[in-house]
Parts: structure tokens; C-alpha cells; sequence
């Protein structure tokens, strides 16, 4: 893992100020990272699924962003980039912007055909990115409580502290955040299959 | 969405879920204070509270990453569950998530399902969903989804049921509907996967499987269109536990699981799944309906934001017309849904089979119109405008007959023979036969008769009894120049079978309309027909008002049993040829099979009645008569008039009954040649010629009012049209056996020998070649040859008291005691008579036996007979204004109260025309008792100015006798030997040793 979080951090510094190819450097980096982990979950067998997808998970959102970032004056701040950075390349990537449009970094990204997303999920994420950017424009906070949780990553207790809030506000905001979201989703893709 | 609309709903949310989930519907009612809009906007947000498993509940990194692998969202890829290793994942529902798997034993691809643990901790419900599954799987039906396992793979923590099932590489049809243009499947594609749906659930509703979760989710088209519906006994696992409370709060809570999860949607819920009633098979019909109305519409017919708004739509809104939605879809689907989606389940298709037998009408419909269209495309630029124009003015006259009345009254119809596509002889005839009956009952059609039809096939060089098929029957509506014509098919459906009736203009060869119905068994066959003949005529433009009225089902009219109707619709194509003897047995199986056969029964009254057993034709006719109310309307006129003829022997009742049933059906061909029949009974020949004409103009193929005709114009003496009316029997080949009869009379008054050795020849071995014996028996008699005469009666008698035809020999003997009597051998006569009250003791045997005491002076005998007579038919016309003054008078002779004889008689001067001479006769002799020549004479002298009245009655030469002994009365001596030599050249062979003979010569001699 040759990767490093001074690496990713200097990046997302940079692309929080403006420097948009930082985030085509980022790509490539995220990619090598959910191969990995699909590969993981392919290999992996039961019984202990839970315990492992959650350390997977923490893993390489911590391999990516860091926890410990000290770097940063606001910590707040670092998340709230690495999260919408994530958001960034997630969405790109699920709507197929990845494949040889930008190269950052001269490494071409290359992903294996079985390695590409499968089209309901891509729509899905696309419908969600969106729906995501209507909230924003009725309740910021709640946004970000998604976008620091979904995007980023972060449990419910970072995301109170990222938002200097109480884990109940964030777990309270989270639910209608959620349901309206899942309810605009299904309204963009007609899906109602309760 | 406003922000202060934002602050509300969000406000109002954590406020409700504070509340209990079953509370929540009631807390909004309240606090939303009347705002729908809110109450719906948060109802629905709280829906997807309660919901977990979407794209939200894990991180987006993990989320891609699994969607990377084929996205496992919560089981792992190559995880295995018994020997099924997980492959990817393939969906996910309300019901678990689906993924491809690979059976590393049988190495294939599987579909596995995962049944959620929440839906499976009541082992009773996991039990009998296994088994619906497997048994609907078991049906092994191409468009049922085959179970390979239904298994539990369990681990230290849970237990984890999952179901087996082949791959179907394909999409479901959500995804289907999702990726049509507009949401919209083309129509013909739309029909097709409903019917494949259809198909599937037929089978299994027939295996007394129902669904009851029929939605896009649960259907898979494959890449070749071929469909599959998944999760059959699924919604076993689900079922929420009866209640009875029915507000929409408790369908809320119904709808939701104990742990407070929607399952399924509502969407494609039936009325009666929505308010939790016990569902039987019509609930798939409904939710089938709602999808193949998505389908075509590209929205559901049923919609609202949340559950509880979709669940009163259902039970309250009428869709909103396809047309609307979806402007190219075909009318007739219009149609097909809304019987589809009735909200009464009652007025839905009962059977699956019956909306898919639409649906397949449909595709049938819409494949023509493209062959026509196909057409115009085929053909040449030149022609090709002019052809385009035609076919598109005929397609619109198709769609213009579609919506008017195809027929009207005016227009006749032929009935082609049904095809029988099953193995099962028994549908052989009858169904057609069933159909005339049905369509019979009402005024608005007219059917082309079948004697008709068959006579047209000998003219068009066939076999009478060939099978008439559409081809057939359309040359022959050409011929006959018809409007129309039905052809009819039944064909098996797994244990069912399908009826197709089919109207088509025999002008264009189109098809004008067709209904097709389904029977689940031979028993409701006929029910099933009648349904079909009932839509047909609606088709046909018939008015509700009329349907109405005239709608008896074959079943109640007629017999639910198939073996009774086969026996009975064989005896009627032995009566329509003609064959009454050989149709009562048919006749005899029907009624034995079927005890309240109402139909049978009035045959077998006609059938004796014309055969000449009138005893037996009561009997019949009784029974037919208590049971009449079952029938349809002809049928009961038919009825109450066979009582009033061979019951009561009211020829007055008969005849209003008559005129009634002419009145009602104007263009039926039976009822004025009953008339002919009965105004002929009665001596009222002119009327009778009237009607016998009508009925021939309506049917010229039924040969019975030619008969009516000829007996009627005899009688008024027109020998020449008579015996023409009947040579059109022959023409027409349509000879009975009373029209031979009638031949043999003319020719035997015309001395046409031949033509009456013609008639004898025709009776050899018929059934009831007996008659041949009796009408030269007749001719005997006539002639004053009396042993002769006997001589035939007695091969007569012998012959017909073998079989089921006594009352006929009855008749003869008593009728022989009759000339007996006449002839003075009064020993003799009462000896006849005596064995013929005991072959049969009736109608025709009491009467004549009666008159035979009367004539001989056996008084005390005759007043015995007599009270019989009036205490048995107290109502019959001819017995009260004939017989029985004939038989006093008779009686008053004896004891020499000649002027009492004539009192008596007056009674029956106004039928005498009818009575063969015996008022007449007696009123000749009482005046010639009373010395009153003049009036004597004028008495016989009706009689010889009358022959046609009855050609062959032995009273004729007898009256040239009374005339010889009435004129010598009245002095003129010139006259009197003229009619003595009269008689004389009648009897110019006769016994000498006859009295009457005797008495003559002497008389003469006298001279």
C-alpha cells in the first residue's frame, strides 16, 4: 500500500482550494481502493461477514480521509472535503465518467469489465446525488449529515462532531433526511417495491 | 417543496413517530387539521422510515464496491448456502434478495431467494408456504417458475430459509416497464405477457393455488418473451391474520408486519386483499388487470402517494380510461380491464381463463387488422390507393358493425355445425342444437330452419346430413341469400373446455362478432353455451330490454345433464327428418336421464301426438306443462299449447295460445302451422289455408303445413291444389308419413290406383307400416268390401299393437267396430270395440267405442262410456261439440226420439265441417225418422257436396243411400234411383251379404 493519508490529505487540501485536476489525482487512489475491497467481499465467507465488512469498510475509509488527520486546523473541515470529495469521484464514477476521461496523475484508469458498477445501482446513485442537492437547498444541515455519513463515511458520533451538534440531532436529522431521500428516489425511478 | 412547508412536515414527522405506529394514522388525521396534502406528504415519509435495505444504509464506498461485484448489499459473494454458492446479486424486494447462484453439484445457474428471518420465525407459515410453492412448481407449467429447493442454511446465530429456483435470464417486468418508452409497453406485447400470466395462473388456480401477490416484481420476461411469475405461495408468509375492523388505520397496521415493515406494495392489491377479506382466485384477476393496465398505460390505475391513498383508490376510484393515457391502446382492452377490475369480485371474470380467452380474442382481432394493413403494403403503388381506400372503408364498417346493431329483425340466420375439437362424442350435434334453442327464445332472431338447410344441401348435390361447415354455410347463406351465419367450436382446455361462437357476414366472410366462454366441466358446458349465446345476441345488436325478457339459460330450460341433452339433440335430428317413431327413444333416454327435461318432454307430446297416440302425447304433455315455468318463452307458448291440444283438448285455448305465439314471434314458422292444424280441427279451412300458407313462406321446407294445406283445400273441395300442394312434399323431400297418407286419399278418391299402390310401397318396412294396412282397410270399407276391410285391420292391429304404438291399434279396432255398427253387424262391432278399450282406453279408442254402444242399442253400456268420456275430457272441444252430441243422438234414435236426435245435434252444428259426416249423417237419419224428406235430404246432401271433409269416411256412400231413401220421401222417384244406382256404383263389389247391400237392393227393387 504505497498510498499514504499525507498523500490523500494533500490532495483534498488542495482541491478544497480551488485545484480541480487534485481531485482526478484522488480518483485513481479511490478506485485502488474499492477493488480492493470487492475483491475482499468476493473472497469472503461466512459467518463472521458483519464483523469484516465493517473493518473493511473502516479500513479503507481510513486508509483514503485518515482519522487522525492533524494536519488540518478544522477537522471539521477536512472531513466535509474528504466527504464531498468522495461524493465526487463516487458519482462520477457511477455515472461512467471514469473510463479513460481523465487520467490523473498520467495513470490512465482501468478498470476490469467485471469491475464496472451495475447500471440500476449507477442510476440509483446518480438519482441520489441529486435528490441530495435538492435537500441542500431546503436544509443544509441535513445534507451534510448525509453527505458526512453516506459519502463519508463517518459514524454518527463524527458526524455530531464534524457539526458540533448531539449524535441524537444527527441520528434524528439522518432519519428524515433518509426517508425524504428514499421517497424522491422512488418517485425518479417510478420503483415501489416496498 | 416551501421552507416553511419543510418546517411543517419536519415538525410534524419526529412528532409522529413519537406516537405508536398504529396510533400514527389517527395522530395526523388530527394534526394535519384537514391538509391532505401534509397528511399524505408525511404518511409517506413515515413509510420509508420504517424501511430498511435501501441504498442509504451502507456507506457509498461500500456501496460501489459491492456494486463493482455485482453488488451483494448484504449477503457475500461466494458465500454458500447448502451447495448453491452465491454469484452476484439479482434483486432485491420487499420478500428478500434475490441472487444468482451455481449448484456446484448439478453445476448450473440458479436464482436463489432469501427470505428475510423476520417473515419466517412462524414455522407453521414457512410450512405451508413450501408447499404452495412446490405444488405450483410442481404443475410444472412453462410460465411458473421452477423450484429446485427450499432449503434452511443454518448458523450459530440464525437460520437462514431460502428458496431455489431456475435462472431466468431476463429482466423483471418492472425493469421491463421501466424501460419502455413513456413506461408504456406496446400494446400486442402488453397482451401477450398478460396472457402468458394468464396461462400460469389458470394452472395454478385450477390446483387450487392462488397467488395473491401478482405484481412486476414477481414477473420475469426473458429475452425471447417468454414469461414467468415468480413466488407462488409466497404471500403465505405474509398473511396478515384475519380481522373484521375496517378502517383505514387498522389497513395501515394490516399492511405493515409486527416489526413495522411495509410488505409489498398495495398497488396491485384487489379490493377485498385491502380491506383483509378471505381472497380466493379473482384477487390475481384483479391484480393482473392492474399490471396489464400499467402496461399499456405506463401508470398504475390505482395511484396515490402513499399506501393508505393507494388502497383507497382501489376501493373507490375508477381507473381513468386508457384512452387517456394511452391513445393507440385497442378498445376491446378498455373492455377486458374494466371486467378485470371490477371492485365486486362477483362481477370480475369468475375464471382466469375467462380473461384470457379475451385477451386471446384480442391478439386474434389485432392479427387481422395487421394482415390487413400488411395488405395495403404488399400490393403495387397503382393499385395500391384504391385498395388502401377499400380495405380502410372496411375496416371502418367493421369497427361501425362493432358498435351498431349487426343484425336486425329483419335479417335470418344460419347455424353452421359446431366443431368438435374434443375427443368426446357427446358434443356431437348437441351443441348446435342447444344454441337453436337458446337463440330460438328470442323474437330478434330468426334462424334459418334446419329442415331448410338440410334440403338446400340435397339441391346443392351434398348429403342432407352433411356437416355444415363455415364454408358451407356461407355458400349456402349466398344461395339463400342470409345475412349471416354462426359457426360454434369447442375445443379442450386442460379439464375444461372453451366454446367459440363466431357470427360472420356471409356478404364479406368477416367475422362480425364472436364471444368465446369457457366450461370447467362437461356439466356446465351448456350453462357456459347459454352465457355465450346471451353476449352473442347482445353483439348482434339485440336491445338489453328484449334480452331481458327473453333469457332463460339452456341449463334451467332445458337440462344441466350432457348425456340427456346428446339424447335429446339426436332425437331431434331423427324428428327434423321426418322419423317420429325412431326419435321417441331418444326422446324416452333424455327424460330417463333427466326427469325435469321440460323440452324432451313436449317433444315426446308432439311426437305421439302426431304418431296418433294421443294418450301417451297427454301424459307427456302434462309433465312438460308442470314443468313449463323452467323454459324460455317459445318454449312455454309451445308447451301450453301441446296441454290445450293433447291435455285438455281445448282447441280454443289451443288457438290463443296459438295467436299469442304468432304475435310474440311473427317470423316462427311453427306457430301458424299449429294454427292450420288446429283451424283444420275445428273445420275452419279457410283460416287454415291462411296460416298453413305464412308458415310455409317462413319455412318452405317443413312439410308439415303442406299438409295442413292440402287437408284443408280437400276440404274445400279443391281436389287439384290439394294433391299439388302435396306433390310439393315430394319435390321437396320432405315426406312423413301422414302426407302419404294424404296422398293415398286423393288418389284413392281420384281412382288414381297406382299412385295409391305408390303409397303402399313407400310404407314397407317403416317402422309404422301399419298405416298402409289401415288405409286399405279404409278404401275397403268404402267400397263396401268389409271382410276385405277387416282383413287389413287385423294385419293393421296385430302390427301396431306389437310395439309402443297400442293406442294406434286401439284406434283401428274401435274404428272398425264403428263401420261394424254402421254395417249392421253389431256383434262383430262389439267385439272390436271391446279389444280396443282394452289395447288402449283414451282419446281414441272411448269416443268411437262409445258411439259403437250407442249405434247398437246397448244403452245402459253407452251411458257408462259416456259419463267416462265427460268426466275425462270435460274441456275437449271436439269430444263436447262432436262425440258426445253424436253419441246422444245416436241413443235417441234407438229409443225412436227422433226430434231429441235433432236437439242434440244442434251442439254440434258449429264444427260439423270437422265431425266426418256423423252430424250430418245422424240429423239425415232422425229427419228420414220423422218422415221429413226434404230436410233429410238436405242433410245427406252436405254430406255428398262435402267429400273432401273426410275423402274415405264410409258414411259417404252411405249417404247416397240416404239421399235415394230421403228423396223417395219427398216423392221424387227420379232422384231417389238415381242416388240408389250411386250407391250402388260405390258398392259395386261389395258384400252382398252387407245390410245395408241388402236393404238397398230390396228398397230399389222396390221401385
Amino acid at each position: 500500500m504505497k498510498t499514504s493519508s499525507q498523500q490523500i490529505s494533500n490532495l483534498l487540501q488542495r482541491w478544497s482550494e480551488g485545484d480541480s485536476e487534485a481531485l482526478d489525482e484522488l480518483m485513481p487512489l479511490v478506485y485502488g481502493e474499492l477493488r480492493r475491497m470487492a475483491r475482499r467481499y468476493m473472497r469472503q465467507q461466512p459467518p463472521d461477514h458483519t464483523l469484516q465488512t465493517t473493518a473493511l469498510i473502516h479500513e479503507a475509509y481510513l486508509r483514503l480521509v485518515g482519522r487522525e488527520e492533524k494536519r488540518w486546523e478544522n477537522r471539521a473541515h477536512f472531513f466535509g472535503v474528504a466527504a464531498q470529495a468522495m461524493r465526487h469521484i463516487l458519482i462520477d464514477y457511477a455515472r461512467g465518467r471514469n473510463r479513460g476521461k481523465r487520467g490523473g496523475g498520467g495513470q490512465r484508469v482501468q478498470l476490469d469489465e467485471a469491475m464496472t458498477i451495475c447500471p440500476e445501482r449507477s442510476a440509483e446513485l446518480v438519482a441520489l446525488d441529486e435528490a441530495l442537492t435538492e435537500l441542500a437547498k431546503l436544509d443544509d444541515r441535513r445534507s451534510k449529515v448525509v453527505e458526512l455519513r453516506f459519502f463519508g463515511g463517518l459514524t454518527e458520533e463524527e458526524v455530531a462532531e464534524v457539526l458540533k451538534v448531539s449524535p441524537r440531532t444527527v441520528s434524528s436529522d439522518w432519519s428524515l433526511a433518509r426517508s425524504w431521500l428514499l421517497r424522491e428516489l422512488s418517485k425518479s425511478s417510478k420503483q415501489y417495491d416496498g | 417543496m416551501t421552507a416553511k412547508r419543510y418546517q411543517q412536515v419536519e415538525q410534524l414527522y419526529y412528532a409522529a413517530l413519537k406516537v405508536e405506529p398504529d396510533q400514527r394514522a389517527a395522530f395526523l388525521a388530527e394534526a394535519c387539521g384537514g391538509d391532505e396534502a401534509l397528511r399524505r406528504d408525511i404518511e409517506s415519509l413515515l413509510g420509508y422510515q420504517a424501511q430498511s435495505g435501501y441504498i442509504l444504509d451502507q456507506p457509498a464506498l461500500e456501496v460501489v464496491a459491492r456494486a463493482m461485484t455485482g453488488d451483494p448489499a448484504t449477503v457475500e459473494i461466494g458465500r454458500n448456502f447448502g451447495h448453491y454458492r452465491i454469484l452476484s446479486l439479482l434483486g432485491k424486494g420487499g420478500m428478500g434478495e434475490v441472487y444468482l447462484g451455481k449448484d456446484m453439484l448439478l453445476k448450473r445457474k440458479v436464482a436463489l431467494k432469501l427470505l428475510p428471518a423476520v417473515f419466517t420465525t412462524d414455522t407453521g407459515r414457512v410450512r405451508r408456504f413450501a408447499q404452495e410453492a412446490r405444488a405450483a412448481s410442481a404443475l410444472n407449467h412453462p410460465n411458473i417458475i421452477t423450484i429446485h429447493e427450499i432449503g434452511e442454511a443454518s448458523t450459530e446465530n440464525e437460520a437462514t430459509h431460502y428458496i431455489v429456483t431456475e435462472y431466468v435470464e431476463g429482466e423483471t417486468l418492472r425493469q421491463r416497464m421501466a424501460t419502455a418508452s413513456l413506461g408504456r409497453i406496446e400494446a400486442s406485447e402488453a397482451i401477450d405477457i398478460a396472457s402468458q400470466i394468464a396461462t400460469a395462473l389458470s394452472a395454478a388456480h385450477e390446483a387450487g393455488i392462488v397467488h395473491r401477490d401478482i405484481k412486476p416484481e414477481n414477473v420475469m420476461v426473458r429475452r425471447d418473451g417468454l414469461v414467468k411469475v415468480l413466488d407462488f405461495g409466497l404471500a403465505k408468509l405474509t398473511e396478515p391474520a384475519p380481522t373484521v375492523i375496517d378502517t383505514q388505520a387498522s389497513t395501515l397496521a394490516r399492511n405493515t408486519n409486527e416489526a413495522g415493515m411495509v410488505v409489498g406494495t398495495p398497488r396491485y392489491m384487489s379490493p377485498e386483499q385491502a380491506r383483509a377479506e378471505k381472497v380466493d382466485a379473482r384477487t390475481d384477476i384483479f391484480s393482473l388487470g392492474v399490471m396489464l393496465y400499467e402496461m399499456v398505460a405506463g401508470r398504475a390505475p390505482f395511484a396515490g402517494s402513499t399506501s393508505n391513498e393507494v388502497i383507497a383508490a382501489i376501493l373507490r376510484d375508477t381507473p381513468p380510461p386508457l384512452a387517456g393515457c394511452a391513445p393507440n391502446a385497442p378498445p376491446e382492452l378498455e373492455r377486458i380491464l374494466s371486467r378485470a377490475l371490477r371492485k365486486n369480485r362477483d362481477e370480475r371474470y369468475q375464471t382466469v381463463n375467462e380473461l384470457l380467452l379475451d385477451l386471446k380474442n384480442l391478439t386474434e382481432k389485432r392479427a387481422f387488422e395487421a394482415r390487413l394493413v400488411g395488405e395495403i403494403k404488399r400490393r403495387k403503388v397503382g393499385v395500391s390507393l384504391i385498395l388502401a381506400a377499400l380495405i380502410i372503408a372496411a375496416v371502418a364498417a367493421y369497427s361501425y358493425f362493432n358498435r351498431h346493431p349487426i343484425l336486425t329483425e329483419k335479417d335470418t340466420i344460419l347455424l353452421a355445425d359446431f366443431e368438435n375439437k374434443t375427443n368426446d362424442p357427446i358434443f356431437d350435434g348437441m351443441l348446435k342444437q342447444g344454441l337453436a334453442i337458446q337463440l330460438q327464445q328470442t323474437p330478434f332472431l330468426n334462424l334459418f330452419p334446419e329442415a331448410r338447410l338440410r334440403h338446400e344441401l340435397t339441391l346443392m348435390r351434398r348429403q342432407p346430413n352433411e356437416r355444415v361447415t363455415p364454408e358451407l354455410a356461407q355458400e349456402i347463406c349466398e344461395r339463400q341469400n342470409l345475412k349471416a351465419f354462426i359457426a360454434g367450436s369447442i375445443a379442450p382446455l386442460g379439464s375444461n373446455y372453451v366454446i367459440t361462437l363466431e357470427a360472420m357476414s356471409s356478404q364479406s366472410g368477416e367475422l362480425l362478432s364472436n364471444e368465446q366462454v369457457q366450461a370447467e366441466s362437461k356439466e356446465q358446458v351448456l350453462v357456459a353455451l347459454s352465457r355465450a349465446a346471451t353476449r352473442l345476441r347482445e353483439r348482434l345488436g339485440e336491445s338489453l330490454s328484449s334480452i331481458h325478457s327473453y333469457d332463460r339459460s339452456l341449463q334451467e330450460g332445458t337440462t344441466a345433464s350432457p348425456e340427456a341433452f346428446k339424447a335429446f339433440s339426436q332425437a331431434i335430428e331423427l324428428a327434423v327428418s321426418g322419423r317420429a317413431l325412431e326419435a321417441i327413444p331418444f326422446y324416452q333416454r333424455a327424460v330417463e336421464l333427466d326427469g325435469d327435461f321440460a323440452h324432451a318432454y313436449s317433444q315426446l307430446a308432439i311426437m305421439y301426438g302426431l304418431s296418433g297416440q294421443p294418450g301417451r302425447a297427454a301424459e307427456y304433455a302434462k309433465k312438460a306443462y308442470d314443468l313449463k315455468d323452467r323454459t324460455g318463452e317459445l318454449e312455454k307458448l309451445r308447451i301450453t299449447h301441446y296441454y290445450h291440444w293433447f291435455v285438455t283438448g281445448d282447441l280454443n285455448k289451443r288457438i290463443e295460445t296459438l295467436l299469442l305465439q304468432r304475435k310474440t314471434y311473427p317470423r316462427e314458422y311453427t306457430g301458424p302451422n299449429d294454427l292450420a292444424s288446429a283451424y283444420n280441427q275445428l273445420g275452419q279451412f279457410d283460416q287454415a289455408v291462411a296460416e298453413a300458407r305464412e308458415s310455409i313462406r317462413l319455412n318452405p321446407n317443413f312439410s308439415a303445413p303442406y299438409r295442413h294445406l292440402a287437408w284443408a283445400l280437400l276440404a274445400l273441395n279443391r281436389f287439384t291444389e290439394a294433391k299439388d300442394t302435396l306433390a310439393q312434399i315430394f319435390q321437396r323431400e320432405l315426406g312423413s308419413t301422414p302426407a302419404h297418407t294424404q296422398f293415398y286419399q286423393i288418389s284413392f278418391m281420384e281412382g288414381d290406383t297406382s299412385g295409391m299402390q305408390q303409397q303402399i310401397d313407400w310404407s314397407r318396412g317403416k317402422p309404422d307400416e301399419y298405416v298402409a294396412f289401415y288405409w286399405q282397410a279404409v278404401a275397403a270399407a268404402y267400397a263396401g268390401h268389409w271382410r276385405k276391410s277387416q282383413d287389413f285391420l287385423r294385419d293393421a292391429i296385430d302390427l301396431a299393437s306389437g310395439g309402443d304404438t297400442k293406442e294406434v291399434a286401439a284406434q283401428y279396432a274401435t274404428e272398425q267396430a264403428l263401420w261394424g255398427a254402421v254395417f249392421g253387424n253389431c256383434r262383430r262391432a262389439g267385439v272390436d270395440s271391446a279389444q280396443g278399450l282394452n289395447l288402449a282406453r283414451g282419446r281414441a279408442s272411448l269416443p268411437r267405442a262409445t258411439l259403437v254402444r250407442a249405434l247398437c242399442d246397448e244403452t245402459n253400456q253407452a251411458k257408462l262410456l259416456l259419463d267416462e268420456l265427460i268426466n275425462r275430457y270435460p274441456e275437449d272441444t271436439l269430444i263436447k261439440s262432436i262425440w258426445l252430441p253424436a253419441i246422444r243422438a245416436a241413443m235417441e234414435l234407438h229409443r225412436g226420439n227422433a226430434a231429441q236426435a235433432l236437439d242434440q245435434l244442434q251442439a254440434a252444428s258449429r264444427y260439423e265441417a270437422a265431425a266426418e259426416f256423423w252430424p250430418q249423417y245422424l240429423r239425415g237419419q232422425a229427419y228420414i225418422m220423422l218422415k221429413r224428406g226434404a230436410e233429410a235430404t238436405t242433410e245427406f246432401q252436405k254430406i255428398l257436396d262435402h267429400r273432401g271433409y273426410a275423402p274415405l269416411s264410409p258414411l259417404y256412400p252411405l249417404a247416397h243411400l240416404g239421399l235415394a231413401r230421403a228423396a223417395a220421401l219427398t216423392g221424387d222417384s227420379t232422384k231417389s234411383r238415381k242416388a240408389y244406382e250411386d250407391f250402388f256404383a260405390v258398392w259395386k263389389d261389395a258384400d252382398p251379404d252387407l245390410p245395408p247391400m241388402i236393404e238397398a237392393k230390396r228398397e230399389y227393387e222396390k221401385k
